[in-house]
This record gives C-alpha cells, structure tokens and sequence, in this order.
C-alpha cells in the first residue's frame, strides 16, 4: 500500500517535466491565439536549438558528475571561427570564403580541442571541474574577441544557414505558409540519439554508474577518466553543433554569440531532471526543460508580460528547479548522514586515519 | 585458545603473521597472527579502537602493515595492494554498501559488462535476465529492475555479497552488518551467508553483536588494544567469556574522591525517543559523575547525540539549573549549559587542519567578539594558554593545527573546547577511546576537576573498569530503558554484575 | 505497461486539473485586454483596428530608454499599441523577440539592432511575414529595412565645425590654428559622417590645421591621443566624435597636461563634439566644454508618422522634411542600399541654450 504510493510519487517526480510542459503549452494556448498558431509551435525548438545543443552536452556532463560552465563561450567560439572563414571581407570575415562543409569541419576541429582540454585538465591535472571550466569560459570568450577583432562577421552561404535558420517544408495555409525550420527537427533527431547513446550503450551506462557512485564504479572495472574525457569530447562537439546552429540561425556571429546561455543552460537541464549530483537524469527529461524553458521565453513574450517580468519569472523557475534538485540530493543525503551515524560504532578512528 | 584438530585439517584461506601497525602516537596492531579456513565463518570482536578496522584495512590492501607478512593461497604478501586483494580474492563488505544508487539492481550486478544486442546497444531483456539467473545461482530472489536506493539495508548487504562473489571472492569481510537490521532481515542475511558457506565460502563477520557470533560464526578472535587475545571455537566459549576476553583486566584503574554536592543541576522527565529509547528519568547533582553502559544498540548512544541536539530527542522534559532545556542544535546547547563530547572526535569533535586555538574557542566566539564583529585577540589568547596550561596540552603553540597533535592532546584540546563554555553538565561520549593510558590518566584527571568544580558529567562508555573507577552511579540501559543502577561504594559495583547486566538484558529476550 | 498508463492518467489528470486553473486565468486576462483596448479608440477614433507596433530594444539604460519612451509617446498619440522586448546586449535574443513579433501579427516592427548585421536574418523573416521593419539610431548593414531613423550625423559634425571656426575666428581675429579631431570606428558609416560634415566645412579654412586620431569609440584611446597630440604641439580645439565616451577622458587628459582651462581663461582649450551626452551639457555649463551637436534622441520616435504613411500604402520620398518649430527639422530623406533613411537634425548646444529640456542630455 505504502510501496504503490510512494512509487506512484517516484512516477510522477521523475515525469514531472513533461507535466508541466503540458500545463504551460495548455495555459500559454488558452491565453493568447498567436501562441498556438502552427508557426509558433514549430518554432518553439527553433528559436532554441543552439541552447538545445548545450544542454545536452552540460547533460552528459552533469551525470558524470561534472559541469561544464565553459560551453556558451564554447558556442561563441566555434560560431566565430566558422564565420571569420565563411565570410566576405566586408563583412567582417577573413575574406577566405571558404565552403560551408569546411567551416563545419573546422568549428567541429575546434569543439572537439575545447572539449579534449577540459576532459585532460579535469581527468588528468585532476583540476576542480568546475573552476576549469569557468576559467575556460573566460578564455574562450576571450579568444573570440581576439580572433573577431570585437566586430560581427555575417552573411553566410545558404548551406550553412541550412540547418540553423532553413525552412524543411511549407505548407500553404488560409494566410501564408506553415513552415516547419529544420532547426526543430534537428534538435529532436540529436536528441533522441543521445537518449539511445545514454541508455542503450555500455558507454552511457558507465557514464550514469560513473555519476552516481565513482567508488563503486571504479570497483567494477570501468574507467571513470575515459568516461569522463569522452563525455567532455561528445560536450565539445555538441559546442560546435550550437555553434553552428546559432551562426546559421542569424546568419552572423557576433563577438557575444552564445554569451549569458550558462545559466539557462544550467536551468534547461535542472528543470529536465538532470541532478547536479550526478547519476540522475535522462535526456528526454532534458529536452523536456529545453522545452519548458523555451515555452516560458516564447509565451510570456507573446501574451507581453514586461520584459521586466520575464526575467524574474526565469529566476522564479530556476529556483523551483534548484529546490527539486536540493530534494533529490536531500533524500541521498539524508542516506549518507545516517550512513555516517551507524558508522561510528565500528572504530572510525582508523578509518580517519586511513583517509589521511 | 588452541585451535582444535579438526579445523587444522581445513586449508586456511587466509592467515597472517606477526602483524603490527602503529600510527602517529597509537600502536594499532602489535604482532597479530590471525588465520581463517576454507568454507568458514571466523567472527572478530572487539571493542572500539581494538584494532579490527586497521586489521580489515590491511587485508583489504589499504594500509600497509609495519611488519609481519600475509599469506593468501599459496602466496606470501608483506604488503598487499588493494588491486592485489581484489585479485587475491578478499572482499570488503561495509555496512552500508557503496552501491550505484540511481542504477537497478541488474545494472549494479552486470556494471562494465552489460550484455549488447547485434547493433551494440544494451540489450535491457538479457540484463535482465542474466542478473535474475545470476541471483538465482545464489539462491536469491529480487526485483533486478529495481533501483538499488529502494532495496533495503538487508537486501543491499546480500546484493553486495552476491556482487562480490560473482566477482570471484573467495573470502568477504563482513562488517557489521546487521547494525541496521531488523530481527526478520537478520535472519534472511544469516541465511543467505549460511548457505554460502555450505557452498564453500568464507566469512570474516565483524559484530559487536556478541550473541550473533554465537549463532552464525564457527570461530571468534578477540582483538584488544591491538592485541589478539585468543581465537576460540564458537562451541567452546559462552558470551561472559568472550565480554572478559574483550573487556580485559590489565586496565590501570584510575580512583577519586565523590566530589557530588547535594544540589541538583539537571533532570530528565520521561524522555522518549520511538525506536531508541523509553521512559529515561534521572536526577543529576551538583560535581556528580554518572556512567551510562550498555550494549551497542541498546540506545545510550542516541541518548547522549539526543540530549546534545545532533539527533532528534523525541519527547520528554529535561530541566537544566532549574530551566527547561529546549536547545535542538549544538550551539544551542553550549549555549544553555550543556556540553557535549562526541565519540568521532575526528569527525564532530576537531576541526583538525584548524589551529588549536581556534578549536578551543569556537563555540565561545560571540562572547569574545567585540566592535561590530571583531574578535578580540587578546581575550582570546589570555582563556586558550589557560587551557593549555591547565590540561597540560602538549602543543609548540596556539597556532598549530589540531591534527597535527597527538590523539591524547586532540581529546585535550575538544575538552578545552567543553570546558570554554563553562557547562553545567558535561556528557562525554567514549572519552577514552583511541588514546593510551597516559593521556587515558589525564583525562581521568580532567574529568575530575570539571566535577570538583561543580560540572555534573554524563560517561556513556563501554569501558566498564574505568566507569567503575571514575562513576559515583552507573546506570545500565537494555532495549532502551534503563534497567539497572550501581552506586559508588556498594557491593554490587564490580565489572561481573555489571556485565552479567548489560547481558541480562539481551539474554531474557 | 502498467506504468505508461499510470503516467498517462497522471498526466491526463494534471491536464484536466490545469485547464479548471488557466480557464479563470484566461477570463481574469481578457478584461485587461479589453481595458486597454477602448483608452486606444478614444485616442484614435477613426481607427477600426488598433495598430500594433513591436518595438525591440537592446537595453533599457540611459538614452536608450529616452528612445524607447520617445517611440511609444508618438505611437500612442496615433492611438497605437506598442509590445515592448528587451534584449539585454543578445542578439540573439533579439532575434527571438523578432520572432515573436511576427507571432503576434504585429503591423510593423521598430528596432535599435543590437547588431546591425545579424538583424537581417529578422528583417528577411519579418519582410516575409509582411511586416514592415524600421529600425532606429542604427541602419541595418547588409539588407533594405523600410526606414531607419537617425541623427544627421553629417549636420552634426558641420555644426560643430561652425563653433570652432567662430571660437578661432574669435580668439586670433581669423580662422587659424589646430584642432584635434578624435574619430570613432571609421569603418562605420556614422564616424564617416560626422568626419565628412567636420571636415567638409573645414575644408573653406586652410589655415586651419586639423590632425586626426582613430579611437574606436574606445575611451582609453580617446585619453591616450588627447595625450599624445596635446602634449607635443599646441592645439586650438578639440572636436570629438563622441562626447558621451570623451567629454570626461579628455578633460582629464587635459587637466594631466596642465591645459584644462576655463572658458574665457588664457589657454582654455575650446571643446565640440556630437551626441550631447549628459556629460557633456554639464561640462558646458561648468565651462569646461563648449559645444555639443545633440542628438534628437526623443524624436526618432517621428517614425512613427512614417509608419503610419506605409500602413496606409504611401512610400515615402526623398528630399527635405520640415516641421516649424521641431528641434529636429530639418531632416532629410535619402535612399540608400539599406533603405530609406530619415536624418533628423541635431542641435548645436552652445553655453546659451545648454540648460533647454529639450535636450536628451537633461531628461
């Protein structure tokens, strides 16, 4: 009786995004009809695709147990590189104009470097993940300003733009079109493989068994490191794919491309249920937070609640998100606090001492 | 304790020789020889700080013993890696098992081997499947789609086994654990590792249970003072043996004057704690020192965390010079006259990379602060080089950290702490424990000028002899309650009535 | 299975649940729409269908709230709406906002880019839509928007020669000496202008030695050339392209050389430059500075009447724009690569008229 409650409650804690991406998509309808007009459905993973991308790359990070605080300047990096190469001297780029496939190549090149010096300070310098991570914030951010010399270099070609801000179908309507943007169906493809990598492979099992007990993990044979650094490769590549996403979408990259998303990342992929303690989460619940964290953008903004109040409200749902975390992390901790009480009847003294 | 002839005709599985370990100021183990056979249950007791945890340590590979050697199989270790354990087959059991929480059953089971589809991906029917079969082989039954955070305390520990096992262990320390367990989960562990045995497995049980020795081990050692006192079959010895054998009589006793005044400083009203504790009622006087004793689980510990506030205190009214005491929290406690001197001194009592200094005056730092927020210095300086002086802490200065000194000085030092806050009750938790006789002396000495000094001490200690030598009362508690009362000065005051208490309990269950 | 069907009766539950909640909601906020809506007819009777104009800012602070303001004053006079986003310095939060603006059927779309080229992705969205797209203070670089608004920042840099030459005129009886001329970023278009108006007028004094220094709009580089050039050679005036990023380096610059002299003081260095910034009327009135070629800020929210014209079929044409009395008349229209672009005149702020409300720099 008791057991089918509390699971019943597990249930719903653990889909409790999609509750309430039901609830908003149901209230924001129901307020404003410009909110449930085909376009602006079809838009709602357009408009945040980039953001979709760190999300998942801060995703597989965070249930290793790590942060990755560095993949906005990542974005903005990856996102000038292509730009600075693509782009007509005029403007703004290096006049190189090389072709789309290149460009993509190169920002990939340079994702992946991001993400391979993050995965070797973490795992082998044994730095703190998160001090390297906003140091490399910093650096990125900094290495674009330096390469773009603090000017914006726009107008790509087409294919680049493709993916980013490109239309897969029209459908003719009573007025206009409905236009589906490629960037929404991107956005859930990578998603979905990202769900199977986590949950079908040996090495998105490691990840989780490496997020939720190291200890344990390592007990059982798996090399934590490795997990870790590939996580922070597969982190650095999906950089590069927001990268290119955000590029493509305004068909420039400005010196602040992709600055300030740390923190809607951080909350896209907390309200998705990814723990920051590691272990917890799945990557359907993050595309879930993405969404939310889009509807909430898109609708406030549509039904004109002050700019003013948009912001708070953000500030509102990453607290509530936070708090769903703390009781989570409450719940193990509780566990462990325990753990430590019955403990001290068997001489911790020596088992101090070991730890020293 | 001579080991009988038909155990010798066992291969032993496991034996070391000639052991010692000593740490910064403790000598952990002194020449341990210590063997376990084939297909056996060998118990280990003793009391806190014996020495089982440093023993466990260096057959786990963690610690590296100072001499002696270690023979596993046919191999002959001085120090073992704990990669080499592993090999070796010696798995580590903990009470509360490190277990990927999050993850099922069946991913704990098969984690790093996850059977794969054709296209590679796990293929979740045969995980499974196999971690069932896997299970069943052991004669275990679970939900493998489960995660692990819902099993309970009984089940983890049996999933643990059976995850080392599978691992190719040959011989599992257990460490404590039926801690947490209730009677019916008790006997669905004892059961699972009965039948493993029959099967050909070895055990290491470490238990302060002593009557659960008795019903699952086929031999027991005792360790004390990181000494083996002897290895007996379990058949040939009863549990006053065994408390005599641990509790020892080679301890220097310590003697003082009643320093107990008539006044009466603290008092407890049926105070009741569900699970712990029950209907627990005492008048504490003035310079009275009192002994709390029982055995492990019989909820004298949770007494003494409850009064102090590190644990819920359930109901009941206690009354402090003549105030109720309602603190909840730790600094609400020193605050209204009470302090407290926990058993995990490294864990509670010291901020060990901390100056000794700071150690002292921490829970008085809003009396010292003057102007806005500035502590004053000075003040500081003058109430800490008293301590030091006074409880003779050997220390070069004020500034070293805490760590740094001996495990004698460091009790010092967590007793200044106490005494800064001028408690009217003091209740000490193991005061003795982890420090040798000399500093042991010491602390006696402490004690005794507190209580001279109108402080009235609670000792929740298993150290029986040194509750007789240094108790004007002790009072026993069984089951939570407490069942008997031995005053200073009558008869009845002897370590064999004591203990035939503590046990009286537990055996009329 | 069992548990898919738990979830989807929670969920169907917790829908059922929402839908009671959000439909009293959704009744609680019509009634304020509607509020809203009759304080606009009364305003514009004539009008069957209130306008709705989208306007995207790239920040809230300082003049950019003034243009804010300014553009909702002139719309609501037309009985208009106006949806207000800030973009906080993102554009691609910008482009966001564009699109909601294109979600909610807007008439027409104002902006101040927070990046001239990445807003031509939106202006080619919004222009899809049909929708016409204005932007203000700043022109597009790279697409055609319907109108921008700005300052005629050519008219600028002239009036702020016209003081030089009469302060030279003044102090040595004919237009003679040197002047420092700090520019902004001259790979834009507005630092061309107002060095093309400045320069142009100059060009009739030729014994008026001018030398030039790139500062790339950046504050220390204004300090460092005021530095260099004052500090070597004897220099008449300074005209800045910028006074609200120069008025206050350049005094301290001169104050380090031991050349920061009062009006009318043996030595006073005469200071002009373009924006009339609040720093810069105060050091006019404090007698530091002199001149300032101000900015119609408030006003660049006429485009509105531009809007108004378009919404009802009517393009505009080039040529001059008069209006008796407005601090920004005249203005010009001309077309350009980038569309059309309506130059609203600046206003010479000499020590006499420094205190006028009218100016942004006193709001």
């Amino acid at each position: 009786m008791k057991k089918n409650t509390s699971k019943l409650l597990d249930v719903i804690f653990e889909n409790l995004i999609w509750l309430l991406v039901a609830a908003s998509l149901i209230i924001f309808s129901s307020l404003s009809s410009s909110f449930r007009a085909p376009n602006n459905m079809a838009g709602l993973l357009y408009r945040s695709a980039a953001l979709g991308l760190l999300v998942l790359g801060q995703s597989f990070t965070m249930i290793t147990g790590n942060f990755d605080l560095s993949s906005e300047s990542g974005l903005g990096l990856t996102a000038m590189v292509a730009a600075l190469a693509l782009a007509s001297a005029d403007n703004g780029g290096l006049g190189w104009e090389v072709s789309p496939f290149v460009a993509i190549v190169l920002m990939i090149g340079v994702g992946l470097l991001i993400g391979l010096i993050n995965g070797f300070l973490i795992t082998r310098l044994k730095m703190n993940n998160l001090i390297v991570t906003i140091a490399m914030q910093m650096i990125l951010r900094g290495m674009v300003y330096i390469i773009s010399p603090g000017s914006t270099a726009s107008f790509f070609p087409k294919a680049f733009d493709w993916l980013g801000g490109g239309t897969l179908f029209k459908i003719p309507l009573e007025k206009g079109f409905f236009s589906f943007p490629v960037a929404t169906l991107f956005v859930i493809i990578v998603f979905i493989i990202a769900h199977i990598i986590t949950r079908y492979t040996q090495f998105g099992r490691n990840m989780y068994a490496v997020g939720s007990n190291l200890t344990a993990a390592k007990d059982a044979g798996i090399d934590s490191d490795r997990i870790v650094r590939i996580v922070y490769l597969i982190d650095g590549f999906c950089m590069a794919l927001a990268g290119w996403l955000a590029a493509g979408r305004i068909d420039s990259a400005t010196p602040r491309t992709g600055a300030g998303l740390t923190f809607p990342v951080q909350a896209a992929a907390v309200i998705g249920g990814i723990s920051m303690a590691g272990g917890r989460g799945n990557m359907i619940g993050a595309l879930g937070g993405l969404m939310l964290w889009s509807i909430l953008d898109n609708g406030l903004s549509i039904i004109r609640v002050s700019p003013f109040w948009i912001e708070t409200s953000r500030g509102l749902i990453l607290l509530f998100a936070v708090f769903l975390d703390a009781v989570k992390v409450r719940q193990m901790h509780q566990r462990s606090l325990i753990d430590i009480l019955m403990q001290s009847t068997i001489g911790l003294k020596d088992k101090t001492i070991v730890k020293k | 304790m001579n080991t009988t002839e038909k155990v010798m005709e066992k291969t032993p599985i496991l034996s070391v020789e000639g052991v010692s370990k000593a740490f910064p100021g403790v000598q952990a183990l002194t020449s341990v020889d210590f063997c376990v056979m084939e297909g056996e249950i060998h118990g280990l007791v003793g009391k806190n700080g014996a020495g089982k945890s440093t023993l466990m340590a260096i057959l786990m590979g963690i610690l590296e013993p100072n001499e002696g050697t270690i023979i596993v199989g046919d191999q002959q270790f001085h120090a073992m890696s704990p990669k080499e354990a592993i090999e070796k087959g010696i798995a580590y059991v903990p009470q509360h098992v490190a277990m990927m929480d999050s993850l099922t059953v069946a991913e704990n089971i098969l984690a790093g081997e996850l059977p794969k589809t054709k296209m590679g991906l796990v293929d979740w029917k045969r995980v499974n499947s196999e971690a069932m079969e896997r299970l069943g082989r052991l004669g275990l039954e679970m939900d493998v789609t489960k995660k692990v955070e819902g099993l309970g305390v009984a089940e983890q520990t049996m999933l643990a086994i059976a995850k080392a096992l599978f691992g190719n262990a040959k011989l599992i320390i257990l460490d404590e654990p039926t801690a947490s367990l209730s009677r019916k989960d008790i006997n669905r562990l004892f059961s699972f590792v009965k039948s493993l045995k029959d099967k050909g497995g070895s055990f290491i049980y470490i238990s302060h249970h002593l009557e659960e020795v008795f019903e699952i081990c086929d031999r027991v050692t005792v360790l004390r003072d990181g000494h083996i006192v002897g290895t007996a079959e379990v058949a040939q010895i009863d549990v006053p043996k065994l408390i005599v054998m641990m509790v020892g009589e080679d301890v220097e006793d310590y003697t003082r004057e009643s320093t107990c005044q008539d006044e009466v400083v603290m008092e407890l009203n049926g105070l009741e704690r569900r699970g712990f504790y029950e209907d627990i009622s005492l008048k504490l006087r003035k310079g009275e020192i009192v002994g709390l004793t029982g055995l492990q689980g019989c909820g004298v510990e949770q007494l003494g965390k409850g009064l102090f506030g590190l644990e819920p205190r359930g109901i009941g009214e206690i009354v402090i010079d003549n105030e109720e005491f309602t603190a909840d929290k730790p600094i609400d406690s020193f605050n209204q006259g009470l302090a407290y001197l926990p058993q995990d001194r490294y864990r509670y009592g010291l901020v060990g990379l901390r100056s000794v200094r700071e150690n002292v005056t921490y829970p008085i730092l809003n009396k010292l602060i003057r102007l806005v927020n500035l502590i004053n210095r000075r003040e500081e300086k003058v109430i800490v080089d008293k301590f030091i002086s006074e409880l003779d802490i050997k220390t070069p200065s004020q500034e070293q950290p805490a760590r740094l000194l001996s495990g004698g000085n460091q009790q010092k030092v967590v007793f200044a702490k106490l005494a800064s806050t001028k408690p009217s009750v003091l209740v000490l938790h193991e005061p003795t424990q982890g420090v040798d006789v000399r500093a042991k002396m010491d602390i006696f000495r402490i004690i005794d000028d507190m209580a001279a000094q109108g402080v009235a001490v609670i000792i929740i200690s298993t150290e029986i002899r040194e509750l007789i030598g240094v108790c004007d009362r002790i009072m026993v508690m069984n089951d939570g309650r407490m069942t008997d009362e031995f005053k200073k000065g009558e008869k009845d005051m002897t370590p064999e009535k004591i203990l035939a208490a503590i046990e009286g309990g537990k055996n009329n269950e | 299975m069992k548990k898919s069907l738990t979830i989807l009766s929670v969920i169907a539950i917790a829908a059922m649940l929402l839908v009671a909640c959000a439909a009293p909601a959704a009744e609680e906020a019509a009634p304020a729409a509607e509020e809203a809506a009759p304080v606009a007819e009364e305003a514009a009777p004539a009008e069957a269908e209130a306008v709705l104009v989208g306007y995207g800012a790239p920040e809230l602070s300082g003049a950019q709230g003034q243009i804010m303001q300014g553009l909702i004053d002139h719309a609501e006079a037309k009985g208009w709406e106006v949806v207000t986003t800030n973009a906080d310095f993102d554009a691609e939060a910008q482009a966001n906002q564009m699109d909601d603006f294109i979600s909610q059927g807007v008439n027409a779309i104002v902006t101040v880019p927070v990046d001239s080229q990445a807003i031509c992705a939106s202006v080619a969205k919004a222009q899809a839509a049909g929708i016409a797209f204005y932007t203000i203070d700043r022109a597009p670089i790279g697409c055609a928007v319907d109108m921008t608004v700005q300052s005629d920042n050519y008219l600028a840099g002239k009036q702020s020669a016209e003081a030089v030459v009469a302060f030279l005129t003044e102090k040595y009886g004919e237009a003679k000496g040197t002047v420092l001329e700090l520019q902004g970023d001259l790979g834009q278009n507005v630092a061309q202008l107002r060095g093309g108006g400045f320069n142009d007028y100059m060009a009739d004094y030729p014994n008026v030695t001018i030398i030039s220094k790139p500062t790339e709009w950046d504050a220390a580089k204004f300090s460092s050339a005021t530095l260099d050039v004052a500090g070597t050679t004897d220099i008449d005036a300074i005209y800045m392209h910028s006074d609200s990023v120069g008025t206050t380096v350049v005094l301290a610059a001169l104050e380090q050389l031991g050349k920061k002299f009062q009006r009318g003081e043996e030595g006073h260095v005469f200071l002009a430059g373009v924006d009339g910034s609040p720093d810069a009327l105060q050091a006019i009135r404090d007698g530091w500075s002199d001149q300032a070629s101000s900015q119609p800020i408030p006003d660049f929210g006429i485009i509105a009447d531009w809007i108004e014209k378009k919404l009802a079929g009517e393009e505009p044409t080039e040529g001059e724009v008069v209006q008796e009395g407005a601090l920004w008349s005249p203005a010009t229209i001309v077309l350009t690569d980038n569309g059309y672009q309506l130059n609203l005149a600046t206003t010479s702020v000499s020590p006499d008229n420094a205190d006028s409300t009218a100016l942004w720099g006193n709001n």
